[in-house]
């Protein structure tokens, strides 16, 4: 918290609300994220977490209220769109692309591919950058110790290994902020520990800044910096994990009726 | 030229008309994902657009009416039919990749091709119903033999085989096919990733048209008519099944799929003996055997006869290396 404050908040959320049919999903949420953060956003089930992350990443689209992102307002903007400007998103259930190589998987994710472009695809020319991209891809490969893996369809690979190469994959589009729903889900429990000492390396060397839905309290105590409550679509809380425990209005939330 | 020479030399013709036909269908569906259950109506479009190319002026009382009627030589029709099939594809991909989502698609491509099958035939203002096109000029057809003219046109179909396929080929190897493989695999990831979706679909839509309008436009270079008859939209089912049995996903796997289906299985079939006098009973027996074949291949065989291979980079090399030396920790879920 200490590091942004002053300085403009990298994602503003004004008002959120979203609805589906009748259910109040995310019903007025508002709240800022500074650059450097490691934000958890945590809330019994049915609290709206994921409905929140999908109106701030663009999968959901027809929400209320205003979404400003490293000074642009993304307000409704596409997925793809959103992912452009360098807010990233990874989902609860690892998505890999199951019929290309982990190694293919994480060369997709780079950004601005000539080689994507028709005429470039066509005369070549982006062979240069594909190898600037291949070196990228390989050190990932190596912080993951996926590089056995690399020439395994991602269809192949265990729950595990599909998160990693998923989040791999998301860090390869180079992002100034991840949206993370629930990183753990699918980790074996030897293996969170290694996961939480990577996001947090991201976090305190890159300084990248991760907001981080998560049920295992736990893991959000050690990796997180302070955590949102959410509770049937509002924010009832920010605070240190510590203090949230103590905090009557969490405390009901969670445990009360 | 013999009767088994010219039979030979009008099998490649076929054989290489087919296979373009297959490659353009393969970059929609098997590279990209788009079901395009419409695609014999890409072929009708060039092929339309390519005879109307070639032939002279509509004549004003006759039985044959068409739109344009430019006489225009060999390449500049066939360049025109593509073109054309191209603009059309665009537009079609326009109307459905905005609006509908990957599994409604070919519900609405079927829907389109029926509905435009249905038109065509009833009004013959537009495409002259059900006569369609006659006697449309082959490339250099007054001034050949037939024998060199047979000749020529299997170089013709030859040649423009070889540069479908070399666009394709190194499409399909370059991101941008490995983009399309990801909006294949999973369209949403692959906006999480900051892909384009429309843009990637149109752009494969739009590779499958040009050869869609290449074959269409040699096919009738080729025959000298265009008639509804020919464009049901059931063929697009045959072009399907020649995709799924070579191998989706890339050019070669269509090549092969299409000498398999259209060469080895209907070509060969006209071998069988008439079972009892039943002339009517072949085509069925066609469809039926490639229809188990094709179930065949899904069960047992999914990514085809040549399923689509791993990409491949110089950074094998590399990997092969650390492979022993480095500890190998792997998380398990």
């Amino acid at each position: 918290m200490a590091s942004g404050a002053g300085a403009a908040p990298l994602l503003r959320v004004e008002a959120l609300a979203h609805a589906f049919g009748g259910v109040q999903a995310v019903n007025g949420v508002t709240f800022e994220v500074h650059r450097g953060e490691f934000l958890g956003l945590i809330g019994p089930n049915g609290a709206g977490k994921s409905t929140l992350l999908d109106c701030l990443s663009g999968q959901i689209r027809d929400y209320r209220g205003r979404v400003v992102f490293d000074g642009q307002d993304v307000s409704r903007w596409p997925l793809f769109r959103v992912a452009r400007t360098g807010l990233v998103r990874s989902y609860q259930v690892s998505r890999v692309f199951d019929r290309l190589t982990v190694l293919s998987n994480l060369l997709t994710a780079p950004p601005r591919q000539r080689g994507e472009r028709l005429p470039w695809a066509l005369l070549g020319g982006w062979r240069a950058q594909e190898r600037h991209h291949l070196e990228l891809a390989q050190a990932a490969l190596m912080d993951f110790e996926l590089t056995p893996l690399a020439r395994t369809y991602a269809s192949e690979v265990s729950g595990g290994q599909r998160r990693l190469v998923e989040l791999s994959r998301a860090l390869l589009t180079g992002p100034k902020m991840l949206l993370l729903d629930e990183p753990f889900a699918g980790v074996s429990p030897a293996n969170r520990r290694r996961l939480g000492d990577w996001l947090l390396r991201l976090n305190q060397e890159a300084g990248l800044t991760i907001l981080m839905v998560e049920h295992r309290l736990e893991q959000v105590e050690r990796l997180c910096s302070s955590a949102l409550v959410m509770a049937a679509g509002r924010v009832i809380a920010r605070d240190s994990m510590a203090n949230l425990r103590r905090n009557p209005r969490v405390i009901e939330a969670y445990f009360g009726g | 030229m013999g009767q088994v020479e010219f039979y030979i030399v009008t099998l490649v013709i076929l054989a290489s008309i087919n296979a373009i036909n297959v490659i353009g269908l393969n970059v929609q569906f098997g590279t990209a994902g788009l079901l395009n259950l419409a695609y014999i109506i890409l072929l009708a479009i060039g092929a339309y657009a390519t005879g109307v190319a070639a032939l002279p002026p509509s004549p004003s009382h006759g039985y044959v009416t068409y739109i344009g009627g430019f006489s225009w030589p060999f390449p500049w029709d066939l360049l025109f039919g593509m073109a054309v099939t191209v603009a059309c594809g665009a537009v079609l991909g326009i109307i459905v990749f905005t609006r509908v989502s990957v599994w409604y698609l070919a519900v609405t491509l079927t829907a389109i091709g029926y509905a435009l099958l249905t038109v065509i035939n009833d009004e013959p203002r537009l495409f002259n119903g059900y006569v369609g096109l006659l006697n449309v000029p082959g490339p250099w057809e007054s001034q050949l033999s037939q024998a060199d003219y047979q000749l020529v046109f299997c170089a013709i179909s030859l040649i423009c085989l070889g540069l479908i396929f070399l666009l394709t080929w190194r499409l399909e190897r370059s991101p941008l096919g490995r983009a399309w493989r990801a909006i294949r695999e999973d369209e949403t990831a692959a906006m999480a990733l900051g892909k384009n979706p429309l843009l990637l679909k149109l752009l494969a839509f739009s590779v499958g048209s040009l050869a869609a309008g290449m074959a269409g436009g040699l096919t009738v270079l080729y025959l000298g008519s265009w008639n509804t008859e020919a464009w049901q939209p059931n063929e697009t089912f045959l072009v399907l099944a020649a995709v799924i049995v070579g191998g989706r996903g890339w050019t070669v796997g269509g090549v092969v799929g299409s000498l398999v289906t259209y060469d080895l299985l209907i070509e060969g079939s006209k071998y069988l003996p008439v079972i009892g006098g039943h002339l009517a009973l072949l085509p069925t027996i066609q469809t039926m055997f490639l229809g188990l074949i094709v179930m065949a291949m899904l069960w047992w065989r999914p990514w085809g006869l040549l399923p689509e291979p791993k990409e491949r980079h110089r950074l094998w090399a590399w990997l092969k290396e650390p492979r022993g030396s480095h500890p190998t920790v792997t998380l398990d879920g």
